[in-house]
């Protein structure tokens, strides 16, 4: 049965979807993996397919939800790496989910996954930059959340926020919601703001951080246009944090 | 090293067991109570209510809730219900 896992934050431009897409990449080396793009903006499948959004118009996550069925809109990326895309017409899910669907308006997507639950081993949701249905949804149908944290100021104050958020979705919508911990992304270790944040973030939530931390590299940019590439040494070393996040998110999911 | 938030949201996080910690903790602070994600579960027609309920009858109910495909307030609803038709018919 696959886990399922979020990535997410109440802040858009903080690396939530290059840390979900280089996350399924790395996972999908030695594990079956699905990707969701739950978020209308469609960069995760820009990301992992590197086409154009509107190539998958009528054929998203949102379809697949109002079909109740998965199957038909699940893009093979590799072997092992599955992607069900997005595009702006996501937008309108908050309008379909209380105009036509019958039943519980939180459980919709955790019921659409739940059908192809039992053929991955990770399913990696990428959650939109705002608080609404996409990602009450998204967290009801999580078993872990992790949570983006830029080292920056708007974005340390929304953690908090966020974190209220997930405590609400475990008691009311998903009880086994657990949080797999705060990823800090985007630092510039240059910067005495991003050092200083940092620091406190690992104060006040303790283990809740994971302990690698992604630093802003501008080859990570490149990657949404040329893939994920692994074969240099360069982009070894880019991807080196990623690899240690990853293998400390197995870590704590699998226990 | 200070703990006040760590210890706010360590509900969310899993024991080396499996088990969420402090899972019996159901208290809504004051500040989740404002966030936008909670006023949409209010807009459900629910009332909030908050028991100290007994550990083996809490546990066998979990399990049980998770057997059928129920939500335990379901469960606790359909039962009180029950005792409430019984009870107005005496």
């Amino acid at each position: 049965m696959g886990i399922v896992i979020s990535f997410g934050i109440q802040k858009g431009g903080v690396g939530k979807t290059t840390a979900c897409a280089i996350t399924a990449h790395l996972l999908s080396k030695e594990a079956r993996v699905l990707a969701i793009d739950f978020d209308s903006q469609g960069n995760l499948t820009e990301f992992l397919t590197r086409r154009d959004i509107y190539d998958f118009t009528k054929q998203t996550i949102l379809e697949a939800i109002q079909e109740k069925n998965p199957t038909p809109y699940i893009v093979r990326i590799t072997d092992n790496l599955d992607l069900i895309p997005a595009e702006d017409i996501l937008s309108t899910f908050s309008r379909w989910l209380y105009r036509d669907y019958k039943g519980d308006a939180t459980q919709a997507l955790r019921k659409t996954i739940d059908m192809v639950k039992d053929r991955y081993d990770y399913i990696l949701i990428d959650l939109p930059p705002n608080l609404g249905d996409q990602t009450i949804n998204g967290l009801t149908a999580s078993d872990f959340a992790v949570v983006i944290l830029q080292s920056e100021p708007f974005c340390y104050s929304a953690l908090e926020r966020y974190l209220e958020t997930l405590t609400v979705v475990q008691q009311r919508t998903n009880e086994r919601l657990a949080l797999a911990g705060i990823l800090i992304a985007m630092s510039d270790g240059r910067a005495g703001i991003d050092n200083s944040i940092v620091d406190k973030a690992k104060d006040e939530y303790g283990p809740m951080v994971f302990d690698s931390i992604i630093k802003r590299r501008s080859r990570i940019k490149e990657f949404v246009l040329e893939g994920i590439q692994d074969s240099t040494k360069f982009d070894q070393g880019v991807l080196e944090s990623y690899i240690g996040f990853v293998e400390e998110l197995k870590q704590r999911v699998n226990q | 090293m200070s703990t006040n938030k760590a210890d706010k949201f360590k509900s969310l996080m899993r024991s080396p067991s499996g088990n969420q910690e402090n899972k019996e903790e159901i208290i809504l602070p004051t500040e989740i109570a404002k966030s936008p994600a909670h006023e949409l579960v209010q807009i459900s027609g629910k009332k909030k209510a908050t028991f100290e309920l007994d550990a083996e009858l809490h546990r066998w109910l979990k399990v049980h809730a998770l057997t059928i495909n129920k939500d335990m307030v379901q469960i606790l609803e359909e039962v009180l219900r029950k005792y409430r038709t019984e009870t107005e018919r005496k």
